[in-house]
């Protein structure tokens, strides 16, 4: 009797899994494990250099690893194409020829960069234009393409008309030519994957809807390979987040920016389902193209058998303690906590909050925290215990769990803390609500006083506190069990692949797209 | 939650609008608004009770449209700086001057250890493979084992300075420890591999007697392992290491020969070995502790694969051994010709040494003018494709066409004044040679005198070439250098062979000399075109 073949899905994430840990490679290699046996996988990369360190032992299923470093490699197809031989990229190289760039390259090009020029209005044929840059790349060199003289001089000359209509009256604001250097060398960096042959499978299943989505667009129209993005955070948000916070100049940071809206626009519009791991980023996902009808919500889950609840330990059993497990930096909003902690003690003398997390990712941030303990006389009351690598031991020394981010996705530790069967209290940014629900109490952001007040009802209540307790592990176990993930997923890829699947490649209707598509068959 | 009033509602979206530009500036566009707002930890709730507005994307809106008044009237209002033109000139005239003294330092720094050993030469008689009383069979068996080491190791060393200092300017110290070994090891292998194979073609072929040639391949190796293990520093820039371990092993030498009497070749073998050790020695130490510092050590860091780095790296190799090969190749042309005529196919000339000698003394001063010229040009890059608008890339290219006119015409005059300046300096010595016969041997030759001027110009256009080659190495385009370098090579030979047959062998000068001038104008005529268009071409150097 022969064995049924597995279904094979590229798995697409961006420099974390399998080179780093971290939320996103926590829940990959969860997934990839938890489905060792019904799915193998097949994992692509973009990273940030050629040199990587594997961070996890991979399960069984994971057939192969196509990694394609930004950066750091002088002509990187020779790292991640690495079945064809050295002489036929050579052959590639010698075919791609000025006029063929010229032909059958630079009118896709122009497409590409009035995309980026209006990326919102040009959605509908974002995703056509990347499949053709894509297919022209299987015949012919990126690199050699990438620095032709003619796409530089068209991208610069086009630029400078573009917004010196914009700008009329202040030529002193128009790009310098920097921003055109970089900008073209960021496309050139970050559409490396377009270059990229990739295996036909089963399905395609990106990890975030960026730069590492473009595999799931080629395949799509190549050969109607169907695809899901999950979201952890909203790429797009996260990007305009970070981009906006460099030191980078004006247009530079509005080219990348663009080019994120180009690439993930092109995403939604092309995946079958897009699955955020919590409500509340859905709203960026519509502005950006996803569909609503196309939007489902897969929440992320945890091990309910490996978050326990236990009775305190002996050094905190009779201290009403309040656990939190965070590294310390400025997003996690510690000095709220120790704001909180100060009225706490005004009630309850004795109070602890024992901190957990590292002190080395941002020790400016850790000095200012330090400080403020002292300032507020809490030495004995707030203490900042460092990195615990085993978590489900912490929150039990804990009555209540507490978090004051002022922005998250939907964090695993509050999980983890109501999994233990501690109530929390936490600000209610991004995805906590659903975590949390009537199980919990959710307080303003940056309001030390309602989060004291919300301690204090809790540390003083042991009926509510009890309750709370049970109820959160309970709603945990029904609702962010990773297995119900994991079915979850499995029952979304048997879905999709069992579906009839048609290229949509026969559908193109930009011309230039057409134009190689015909110049490639002949 | 009794509202806010409007009037608190509007202060609290003044504040917004403050602490948004803080974080962020200028904005791109509303979603940078909305989404640095929600990562400030407001949320639509909020909104409604603090700012009057539906949502999040209401009020980023409000603040956006604001921002870009803002940025509006910081346009408007701008004002030019104070400082006169007249002043920016004098400025960047000092600045000028201070850059070129801190580059062509360093630049002189690189050829401290030759000038180190002819400073030994002729204070002390001898240097790490030099010595003055050698005769000419012994100065042959020198001369060949000396080209064998710079030739054999000449594509090596090019390399590994490119890939190591790379991984280290990335800090990654053990991929460029990883890699220094590698090569410093292929390195020495290909050396006795070439050696062996030598050795065995002239056991069936005897080019020379065999306990000739022995010493000649010793001599090559050692001097080709010395010139890796300097390598391997060079790429880390640690050139007073060099300098400092060539002086010791040159100070072993003398005290070898003139306290212990040790026979000449041992002595020098030795002062070879302490030197190599030494820089070995070094690297390791300097990496052991690099590793340490950056908490390396358990970092397991993989080169790419072999072919990934022949791809990337064979051009520069070429050129490495090319380029030696281009040095060296009138003198073989020179010593295998001449009347009487030579005992063996390569027979040392004198005369035609020292001049070629003397002569390298100009483009040892000329070094430093290179260091300079490639690092200004880096230098500038950045901030003038910073400073230029989208509308003025003409003058941006303009200007660089401009630069590279003032460094030609700096290296050809420095060049010049190098030339004449390295020919008084050794005339200064000439009347000293009614005491010392090796001095007044070394002006007795027509010869010299005739390579001297000859060879001068050669390496002043080596000079303008190997500016050149900076230039393209520095955009990424070694293909064209090693086209040129590989005409150079051909027109070296063709010239220097006729005129040595014709004429005489000193003649075969004339090739290295026209075969420069080739090298020069042909990547002159190359980099002319990236001058031309530099937007273009920086863009594309990667």
């Amino acid at each position: 009797m022969g064995l049924e073949k597995k279904p094979v899905i590229l798995l697409q994430t961006e420099g974390a899994y399998p080179y780093s840990g971290g939320g996103i490679s926590t829940w990959a290699q969860s997934l990839c494990r938890d489905l060792d046996g019904k799915i193998d996988y097949i994992l692509f990369t973009l990273t940030g250099t050629p040199n990587t360190t594997l961070h996890y032992e991979l399960p069984d299923n994971i057939k192969s690893i196509m990694k394609i470093p930004l950066w750091g490699a002088e002509d990187p197809v020779l790292y991640y194409d690495s079945e064809r031989s050295y002489s036929s990229h050579l052959m590639k190289k010698s075919r791609t020829t000025p006029e063929i760039i010229e032909s059958y390259f630079y009118p896709i090009f122009m497409d590409f960069v009035e995309c980026v020029l209006e990326p919102q209005n040009t959605r509908d044929k974002s995703p056509e234009i990347i499949y053709g840059m894509w297919k022209f790349f299987q015949h012919f060199d990126y690199k050699k393409t990438m620095t032709d003289i003619f796409l530089w001089e068209y991208f610069r000359d086009r630029l400078y008309f573009h917004y010196r209509d914009l700008f009329r009256e202040y030529q002193s604001e128009l790009p310098r030519l920097m921003d055109i250097t970089v900008g073209m060398r960021w496309f050139y960096h970050f559409l490396m994957p377009i270059a990229a042959s990739y295996p036909k499978v089963d399905m395609t299943h990106s990890s975030l809807s960026g730069f590492p989505s473009i595999p799931s667009i080629v395949l799509k129209y190549e050969y109607g390979t169907p695809s899901l993005i999950t979201e952890h955070g909203v790429f797009i948000r996260e990007r305009h987040i970070n981009i906006s916070n460099t030191d980078f100049r004006y247009f530079s940071k509005k080219m990348l920016l663009d080019l994120s809206i180009v690439i993930t626009s092109a995403a939604y519009q092309s995946v079958d389902q897009i699955s955020p791991v919590a409500h509340f980023n859905t709203k960026w996902e519509q502005i950006f193209g996803g569909q609503e009808d196309k939007i489902k919500v897969i929440h992320n889950g945890i091990d309910p058998n490996y978050f326990l609840p236990k009775p305190k330990p002996l050094e905190t059993r009779d201290i009403p303690t309040v656990v939190a497990v965070n590294h310390i930096f400025p997003l996690k909003d510690i000095e709220t906590m120790i704001r909180s902690c100060a009225i706490v003690k005004e009630s309850i003398p004795n109070i602890q909050y024992r901190v957990y997390g590292s002190l080395t990712v941002d020790v400016d941030y850790v000095k200012t925290c330090q400080n403020l303990i002292k300032e507020l006389g809490l030495e004995e009351n707030f203490l900042l215990m460092g990195f615990h690598s085993n978590p489900q031991e912490i929150y039990n020394e804990g009555d209540l769990y507490i978090l004051t981010s002022f922005s998250e996705g939907l964090p695993y530790t509050v999980m983890e803390a109501m999994c233990c069967g501690r109530p929390v209290v936490t600000t209610d940014i991004g995805g906590v609500s659903e975590i949390v629900g009537d199980d919990g109490i959710l307080c303003k952001p940056h309001n030390p006083h309602q989060i004291a007040v919300a301690v204090i009802s809790l540390l003083k209540n042991n009926n509510l506190r009890i309750r709370l307790g049970r109820s959160a592990r309970e709603r945990i176990i029904l609702n962010f069990n990773e297995n119900n993930t994991t079915q979850t997923y499995y029952d979304t890829y048997m879905n999709f692949i069992n579906r009839p699947n048609k290229p949509l490649k026969y559908n193109v209707r930009v011309e230039s797209v057409n134009k190689l598509l015909d110049y490639l068959s002949d | 939650m009794i509202a806010d009033a409007p009037d608190i509602k509007e202060q609290n979206i003044q504040e917004l609008i403050h602490d948004v530009r803080d974080r962020i500036g200028d904005p791109v566009n509303v979603w940078a608004v909305a989404s640095t707002i929600e990562s400030m930890g407001i949320r639509d709730v909020d909104v409604r009770d603090d700012y009057g507005r539906d949502g999040i994307f209401d009020v980023a809106e409000v603040v956006y449209q604001e921002l870009k008044r803002i940025e509006q009237q910081r346009i408007d209002y701008e004002e030019e700086g104070e400082e006169s033109e007249f002043s920016r000139k004098i400025h960047r005239f000092f600045n000028g001057i201070y850059r070129f003294f801190r580059y062509y330092k360093y630049g002189m720094m690189y050829v401290l250890p030759i000038l180190a050993q002819v400073v030994a030469l002729f204070v002390f008689k001898y240097s790490l493979w030099a010595y003055l009383y050698f005769n000419v069979t012994q100065a042959t068996i020198i001369a060949i084992g000396t080209m064998l080491g710079f030739i054999v190791t000449g594509g090596f060393v090019q390399v590994l300075g490119r890939v190591s200092s790379y991984y280290a300017g990335m800090e990654n110290y053990k991929l460029s420890q990883r890699i220094t070994r590698n090569f410093v090891f292929g390195g020495v292998i290909t050396l006795f591999a070439i050696a062996f194979l030598l050795f065995i073609t002239n056991l069936f072929i005897p080019f020379y007697p065999q306990w000739m040639f022995i010493l000649s391949m010793i001599y090559g190796i050692l001097i080709g392992i010395l010139i890796l293990a300097g390598a391997a520093l060079y790429a880390l820039r640690e050139t007073i290491v060099i300098a400092g371990a060539i002086i010791i092993g040159t100070v072993l030498v003398i005290v070898n020969v003139d306290y212990f009497n040790l026979n000449i070749y041992l002595s020098q073998w030795m002062g070879l070995l302490l030197s190599i050790i030494l820089m070995l020695g070094y690297s390791a130490i300097y990496f052991r502790r690099k590793v340490h510092l950056f908490h390396e050590e358990d970092q397991s860091s993989e080169l790419p694969k072999f072919e990934v780095m022949y791809y990337e790296n064979y051009r520069y190799f070429l050129y490495g051994f090319l380029y030696f090969f281009f040095l060296f190749l009138d003198r073989i042309v020179a010593w295998s010709v001449g009347n009487p005529v030579p005992p063996y196919i390569i027979w040392f000339k004198t005369p035609y040494e020292l001049g070629m000698d003397w002569a390298l003394l100009s483009l040892i001063l000329t070094a430093g003018v290179l260091e300079y010229s490639v690092n200004t040009f880096s230098e500038l890059l950045m901030p003038l494709q910073s400073k230029i608008h989208l509308d003025s890339v003409s003058d941006f290219n303009d200007y660089f066409f401009k630069f590279y006119i003032r460094q030609l015409l700096l290296v050809i005059v420095l060049g010049i004044v190098s030339i004449i300046a390295s020919y008084y300096m050794v005339l200064y010595f000439k009347p000293l040679g009614n005491r010392y016969t090796v001095i007044r041997d070394f002006f007795s030759s027509y010869i010299t005198y005739k390579v001297f001027w000859i060879a001068s110009v050669g390496y002043l256009f080596l000079s303008i070439g190997l500016l050149h080659t900076l230039f393209l190495f520095t955009l990424a385009r070694p293909k064209n250098v090693i086209y040129s370098i590989f005409i150079a090579i051909i027109v070296n030979f063709v010239v220097g062979f006729v005129l040595s047959r014709l004429f005489h062998y000193e003649d075969a000068v004339y090739g290295m000399t026209v075969g420069a001038f080739v090298f020069a104008v042909v990547t002159g005529f190359i980099a002319f075109k990236f001058f031309k268009r530099m937007d273009y071409y920086y863009y594309s150097a990667y």
